[in-house]
């Protein structure tokens, strides 16, 4: 979560958008984590099953990367140290192809 | 004939009284109740509150398919609010002795070896070896300890035998999968690198989504099989799934080896990323309340880079 948060402040300014969609059904507890750590990216509930259904998220936390044409251009399940170095390269390829 | 008459009345009535004393009881609760209940409970914070709370529901609902949820939560209570060790593995060592529900003692069997793995590395093989003598029908519970022995390079034999059970446990395509994965792993760890491979294709055309961690694995496995060809295809698969550090610095450093031109190089980007468009998925539009409760909304394709993280609190 904190490494998420470090992303939104370096890219949010370079057009980058970085959504966090909880899925856990735990309205409260996300809100007061997500309180204590001071996370300034926005943060959507999904209470509907629709991260499931449309997106076949089957376990969290799993990262995908829309690329400007809405092609999901990037999936990755589970998160390991250095993981937010591999989400910053793929949204470096992504601007650096994306026409001026 | 009269008092035939009588025995059927009271066995009537008895079945009224029976019928209404038991009614809450017959009527199977609704899976969605017992997920708000435990929901519920969950955010009590007070320990002990919460943990009494777990065992009713437990107590209350013997068949649940939530139950194995339960006892992970009474787990996580103990272990990392509590941090009672002791307290859960006395808790554990009962519960996989009364307990018949097998998702359930695999819970209790995955966290006593990971207090072991923590604690005792040189014995947590022992929560293996006993599970190889009880088995439990739980092919995940032999798959995870199997592989984190061999990740640690601990007990091979042990962690072999272990995989080789996760396999023939497999309910689905994507258990199959993964514990191949997992059995490959194990034999590339004792340095036999032919099955390493044989596992590991296997497991590898058996997920439903490409995996990164599967194709790392076969890409190492074909390296030492001696198969460098096939090593840096796979690496290349990886590199086609995302722009992973360690995929890339091995693919350019073959590709040094190889004395590729620029052309040449330039042409494996391009064929790369053509690679990525053909195997992406359309993103779909959606519009979710933030924890303020307003519509946000998301439209694909809107010419900008988007990053959605599917996430839980932790």
């Amino acid at each position: 979560m904190p490494h998420l948060d470090e992303l939104y402040t370096k890219y949010a300014a370079k057009g980058v958008e970085i959504l966090a969609i909880d899925v856990s059904g735990r309205k409260d507890l996300t809100q007061k984590v997500t309180a204590d750590a001071g996370y300034k990216a926005p943060v959507l509930i999904d209470d509907k099953g629709f991260s499931r259904d449309q997106y076949k998220i089957r376990a969290t936390p799993t990262t995908c990367i829309v690329d400007p044409s809405g092609k999901v251009i990037f999936r990755h399940l589970g998160y390991g140290p250095g993981m937010e170095k591999t989400f910053e390269r793929e949204i470096e390829l992504l601007l650096a192809k994306k026409p001026a | 004939m009269k008092s035939s008459i009588w025995i059927l009345i009271v066995v009537i009535a008895a079945g009224v009284v029976v019928g209404i004393v038991f009614k809450d009881r017959l009527k199977p609760p609704e899976p969605g109740d017992q997920q708000a209940q435990l929901k519920e409970i969950g955010d009590i914070t007070d320990s002990e509150a919460k943990l009494e709370k777990l065992q009713h529901f437990i107590a209350d609902y013997p068949k649940s398919e939530l139950k194995p949820r339960a006892y992970s939560s009474i787990a996580k209570e103990m272990l990392e609010a509590l941090k009672d060790t002791t307290r859960f593995v006395g808790f554990a060592r009962q519960t996989i002795e009364k307990e018949t529900d097998p998702e359930s003692k695999a819970i209790m069997y995955y966290r006593l070896y990971d207090i072991k793995a923590e604690a005792k590395p040189e014995e947590a093989a022992l929560v293996g070896s006993e599970l190889l003598k009880v088995p439990i029908d739980v092919g995940w519970l032999y798959n995870y300890i199997g592989y984190d022995l061999a990740d640690r390079g601990r007990d091979l034999d042990l962690a072999l035998s272990l995989c080789q059970k996760s396999v023939e446990l497999a309910k689905t395509r994507d258990d199959s999968a993964s514990f191949l994965d997992a059995r490959g792993f194990v034999y590339y760890k004792k340095g036999m690198y032919q099955e390493a491979v044989a596992d590991l294709e296997k497991a590898v055309g058996l997920y439903s989504e490409p995996s990164e961690d599967g194709l790392r694995h076969l890409a190492m496995a074909y390296t030492k099989a001696g198969d460098a060809a096939k090593a840096f295809a796979t690496y290349r698969k990886i590199l086609v799934i995302g722009e992973y550090d360690y995929a890339r610095g091995t693919v350019d450093s073959m590709m040094t080896v190889e004395r590729y031109s620029p052309k040449k190089k330039q042409q494996f980007e391009e064929g790369l990323w053509q690679d990525r468009a053909v195997g992406a998925a359309s993103a779909v539009a959606f519009s979710m309340p933030n924890l303020a409760g307003q519509a946000v909304a998301f439209e694909p394709a809107g010419g900008k880079v988007v990053l959605l993280n599917f996430m839980s609190p932790t």
